[in-house]
């Protein structure tokens, strides 16, 4: 109990210490906040045109797609805001040997890691994601309830978690095993799967995508909540997945952690 | 002659940058399949729903042979990170160094990036062949005919103009400091305005015809319309000249902001 109080008031000393930075670069926030409508837009632009031409992709009909669209805006600006930078930076603590100065501190290596800094113009992605979904879920005249709104914060939340993950676990095999920026950019456009209904995908790329590297789970879920289109069991699935792709990360850390140590000293 | 012999050298000093990066860029090419599946996945969806079999006059095999060659224009035009240089040059100083040689600045970084292309085009012929493999159901061959001199002759246009377009933002630094990040997000409002993300034609007509009098029309869209023998004479003629007054205007904004901003640079004590 006392630890987690410690943890609480370590991320309120990051929060503050931020915003505070953030507040200097007022220039570069209004442009990352121009940047972020413009990403929006690029992305309903296409489903726009495609719904000229159609009226369903697999079912789904463009209602239904600002509700997928705004969700996944949400999920990828909270992962922004919270932890994807700071993920990204982790082959920099390793190469200039600051990972040596966050190793001697009295708190968890990975938390201080992945929560060090908060990017808060991604906030606006998050705004403009959840304004979509409702708009979405209005014009869809879904049959929401308290109940579908928690499990969907939850599923969405998740998402956050195991696009973290995937990201750490791509971090701590390339610092291992190769070099170049390879696997990185590899991730950058394998996030491009979540990005899509998963209505496309079908035969293998879809078990893949579901159960290997499981993309469809991140956004597609939680988007399937709010249409009425997801049973108890998948909810189930994600809470399995994103436990075991935590645990995954977690041991992963630990293990490349203990590479580290041994290997500098 | 001096003049060739002083941007040639340029011209290899860029060459020898991008061969060490080459192995970078061979993986980057292997990305492509990620997107292009991604779309060929898509529009299949979208063309089994909709219950015809063409779209504006684009078979799904059209439509797939337009995003593969709209790919590789997008990366024939893209001015390849100068733009990052620009800016440290002038946030770091670095800009007094081509102020005391005998270089135009502009014009130098230029020709930096026509060599890394060269390089570039390389990686690329040498991946056509495996992609056409790869992707060989979706592929309508386009009628090679006169049409890829205009299509050769649009595309270094528009690299022209993207390059001036880009060094333009970048100079923007001579009088903010922390503007960068907007170049992270200069390729979505690309994206959708130059034919990348789907052909413009699929638009509604006035906003199509709109585009065609912007520089982003001419900056993947025209060139791919080009080279899939989609354009008429009239069209071509009408783009050609379009392009070459845009290339005019952004060489003297350019240059504008350039005279500008080294006064400014001067002025504080860069």
């Amino acid at each position: 109990m006392k630890s987690l109080i410690k943890y609480i008031k370590l991320y309120f000393a990051f929060f503050s210490y931020s915003l505070s930075r953030e507040l200097q670069y007022r220039v570069n926030f209004i442009v990352v906040v121009i940047g972020y409508i413009f990403y929006l837009v690029a992305n309903l632009a296409l489903f726009g045109v495609i719904y000229q031409w159609t009226n369903n992709i697999g079912g789904w009909t463009f209602n239904e797609i600002l509700i997928f669209l705004g969700t996944y805006h949400a999920v990828h600006g909270l992962w922004d805001f919270s932890t994807a930078l700071n993920v990204e930076r982790i082959s920099e603590y390793v190469g200039n040997g600051s990972l040596d100065l966050i190793l001697v501190k009295p708190v968890d290596s990975l938390f201080f890691v992945i929560f060090r800094n908060m990017n808060f113009a991604s906030i606006i992605n998050v705004f403009l994601g959840i304004i979509l979904t409702i708009m979405g879920v209005v014009a869809n005249k879904s049959s929401v309830n308290i109940g579908t709104v928690l499990i969907y914060i939850v599923l969405a939340i998740n998402g956050v978690i195991i696009f973290t993950m995937i990201q750490l676990l791509v971090q701590l095999i390339s610092f291992k095993v190769i070099k170049t920026n390879m696997l990185n950019n590899l991730f950058y456009q394998g996030i491009k799967f979540a990005e899509k209904p998963d209505v496309i995908f079908s035969g293998i790329i879809r078990h893949v995508l579901m159960f290997l590297i499981p993309m469809i789970v991140i956004v597609n879920f939680p988007s399937r909540i709010l249409m009425g289109r997801l049973n108890v069991t998948f909810i189930l699935y994600d809470l399995l997945v994103t436990i075991i792709v935590s645990a995954i990360g977690i041991i992963g850390w630990r293990l490349a952690v203990k590479n580290y140590s041994s290997a500098s000293s | 002659m001096d003049f060739i012999k002083k941007y040639s050298a340029i011209l290899k000093m860029g060459l020898s940058d991008a061969t060490e990066y080459r192995f970078n860029f061979f993986t980057q090419i292997l990305l492509w399949y990620f997107p292009l599946g991604i779309q060929i996945l898509l529009w299949s969806v979208v063309y089994k729903n909709s219950g015809s079999t063409t779209i504006v006059g684009y078979s799904l095999s059209a439509m797939i042979t337009y995003y593969i060659i709209a790919m590789i224009v997008n990366e024939l035009v893209k001015t390849e990170g100068i733009e990052w240089t620009v800016i440290s040059d002038i946030r770091d100083g670095f800009l007094q160094r081509y102020l005391v040689q005998p270089v135009d600045f502009i014009f130098f970084k230029l020709v930096y990036v026509f060599s890394k292309k060269l390089v570039v085009i390389i990686c690329i012929i040498i991946n056509l062949i495996p992609m056409a493999l790869f992707f060989r159901n979706f592929i309508q061959l386009p009628e090679f005919s006169q049409n890829i001199l205009y299509f050769v002759f649009s595309l270094i246009l528009a690299l022209i103009i993207f390059y001036f377009i880009q060094t333009t933002i970048a100079m923007l630094s001579f009088w903010f400091t922390e503007f960068a990040s907007i170049f992270h997000f200069i390729p979505f409002i690309y994206s959708i305005l130059n034919g990348s993300a789907f052909p413009l034609n699929i638009l509604p007509a006035w906003i199509h015809t709109l585009l065609s009098y912007t520089p982003f029309y001419y900056m993947v869209y025209f060139p791919t319309q080009l080279l899939a023998g989609n354009m008429d004479n009239a069209a071509i003629a009408k783009g050609l000249t379009v392009e070459t007054i845009w290339l005019l205007i952004c060489l003297v904004l350019c240059k504008f902001v350039w005279h500008k901003g080294v006064k400014e640079f001067s002025a504080t004590g860069g």
